[in-house]
């Protein structure tokens, strides 16, 4: 089912963070949430994860939401890899063949190695810890999977790795709600974008805001990736639309051509 | 003249960095890349002076390296505050590089205009955003006056906004010929770098230009250089608009 949000408003003391929202995350979709700190994004989390009670309105949710924090080691308390990942399944009786199945799902995903079982989660590297605090949150095979920055900190390689995990785990169905700062991976990996700035939001499709309606990015105050930039000043010098593309090799090249018909024009107006 | 001779320093396990030699050029900006756990944290703190030498040796103009001459700033600014106001932070390095009273306000203000943050004068540091910490972090450093910076991925938890603050503050430095060598994940911010020392696994495998990596098929480049190798162009580390503006 779809998530919907309908007239919520949120305050936290005296300060309404969340005023009046009304919105609907598509079931089966990866949402990206972008704005500049302070916008309230990680309250629209906690609303859908039920952490934040809104003073307003109601929402309308599956049961089972998956959150990943964006500082991973306030999820972690168990002193063992092994422990943590076991922990909600065992914490529900499920049978313990089903959990020695669901941890070897979790390895192979994630690529695990099995002597980091033994391991306590706070010993790990960077990377590591977050692929454990994914794997334990999708050992309880959630409907919805809540992120807050899941990649902040991770290298080029382990980033990709995490994302299309993701993404694969997007294909069978399940709804992704993602808060980030990378606006690259937004346009790579998400389907849509919810774009929050002071008093105001915008929920629409990723090729729409990047390619024709940038706008709403840069009028929130975000920066556009060179990648986009450079799209659109091409696109304005040749004073024609170019093909877009959300695949960054494909759209590189759309941009190469443009570049290359830029410069063929500019040696003829020599 | 910074040069490393063989330098090897392992942690307790299999991590570290092993037989490291370049040298760095005064006024010379250099990134170290590599995925994590390559090694370029432990190489930083080594230049630093704040690990010893299991073999080989790193030196700054011949004498060993030092923490007086060789100032580092961290990813998490937290780490590096230990007072209650911003002016305090910047007082306390120079105090124990016993720099005399009358010098410690003009050297405090001079680094706050330079990151641009001179109104947080009495603030604490821990009011203060990610992004904003961290060019007081920056500016604590630059107080004392180091020779060379060292910058261990300052940028890898703020947003991109805050980012390009840090991004003027290290185009200004570079303009003032400072001496820096720096470590990131993020392909844009190799463009600031004369040269890119390559890890994997704790050794050295490249000491190269941009230019030069552009030529090897790797994707992390910076867009620039990613869109000139599309276009076959000649490679040179400038910004796309300077690139297109050539046409």
């Amino acid at each position: 089912m779809n998530i919907a949000l309908h007239d919520i408003t949120v305050r936290k003391g005296q300060t309404t963070v969340v005023e009046n929202l009304c919105l609907t995350f598509p079931q089966g979709e990866w949402t990206a949430i972008v704005g500049k700190n302070g916008v309230g994004k990680s309250t629209v989390l906690e609303v859908i994860k039920g952490l934040t009670t809104p003073v307003m309105g109601h929402i309308e949710t599956p049961p089972n939401i998956g959150y990943m924090f964006q500082q991973v080691d306030q999820q972690f308390f168990e002193p063992t890899v092994e422990k943590e990942l076991t922990f909600t399944l065992r914490y529900l009786k499920t049978k313990e063949a089903i959990v020695q199945q669901r941890l070897q799902e979790m390895m192979n995903l994630f690529q695990l190695e099995p002597s980091l079982l033994e391991q306590s989660p706070y010993h790990l590297s960077g990377g590591q810890k977050k692929r454990i605090a994914l794997a334990t949150v999708l050992m309880g095979e959630p409907d919805v999977l809540l992120l807050d920055e899941p990649t902040a900190g991770l290298d080029a390689t382990q980033k990709e790795q995490l994302l299309n995990i993701l993404k694969s785990w997007q294909q069978q169905g399940k709804t992704i709600i993602c808060i980030t700062h990378e606006l690259e991976d937004v346009l790579q990996y998400a389907d849509n974008v919810f774009v929050m700035g002071n008093g105001t939001a915008q929920f629409l499709p990723v090729e729409e805001a990047f390619f024709m309606r940038p706008t709403v990015l840069t009028d929130a105050q975000l920066l556009l990736p060179p990648v986009v930039r450079c799209f659109h000043d091409i696109s304005k010098r040749l004073e024609k639309p170019l093909q877009t593309s959300t695949k960054p090799q494909q759209l590189l090249a759309i941009i190469a051509e443009g570049v290359k018909e830029y410069g063929s024009r500019a040696t003829i107006r020599e | 003249m910074l040069s490393s001779n063989q330098f090897t320093y392992r942690h307790v396990g299999t991590s570290g960095v092993s037989n490291i030699s370049f040298t760095v050029q005064p006024g010379e900006c250099v990134v170290v890349i590599g995925e994590n756990g390559s090694g370029k944290s432990t190489l930083l703190q080594a230049i630093a002076g704040l690990l010893p030498a299991q073999q080989g040796q790193i030196t700054w103009n011949g004498e060993a390296v030092s923490p007086q001459k060789i100032g580092i700033v961290f990813q998490h600014p937290d780490h590096q505050f230990i007072t209650t106001s911003v002016l305090d932070e910047m007082v306390f390095g120079l105090e124990n590089l016993k720099v005399e009273r009358s010098e410690m306000e003009g050297r405090v203000r001079e680094a706050l205009a330079l990151v641009n943050m001179e109104w947080t004068l009495h603030a604490h540091p821990q009011q203060l955003s990610g992004g904003e910490k961290q060019r007081i972090a920056i500016a604590a450093i630059l107080a004392m006056q180091p020779e060379v910076l060292l910058l261990d991925e300052v940028t890898a938890m703020l947003d991109p906004q805050a980012r390009e603050q840090i991004y003027q503050i290290i185009k200004q430095l570079k303009k003032q010929q400072k001496t820096i060598i720096y470590t990131t994940h993020l392909t844009e911010e190799y463009a600031f770098a004369d040269r890119c020392l390559l890890l994997e696994k704790g050794e050295l495998r490249q000491d190269i230009t941009l230019e030069e990596l552009a030529m090897t098929e790797t994707t992390a480049l910076p867009f620039s250089l990613q869109l000139q190798r599309a276009c076959g162009a000649p490679l040179r580390n400038i910004s796309w608009e300077e690139y297109i503006e050539s046409l």
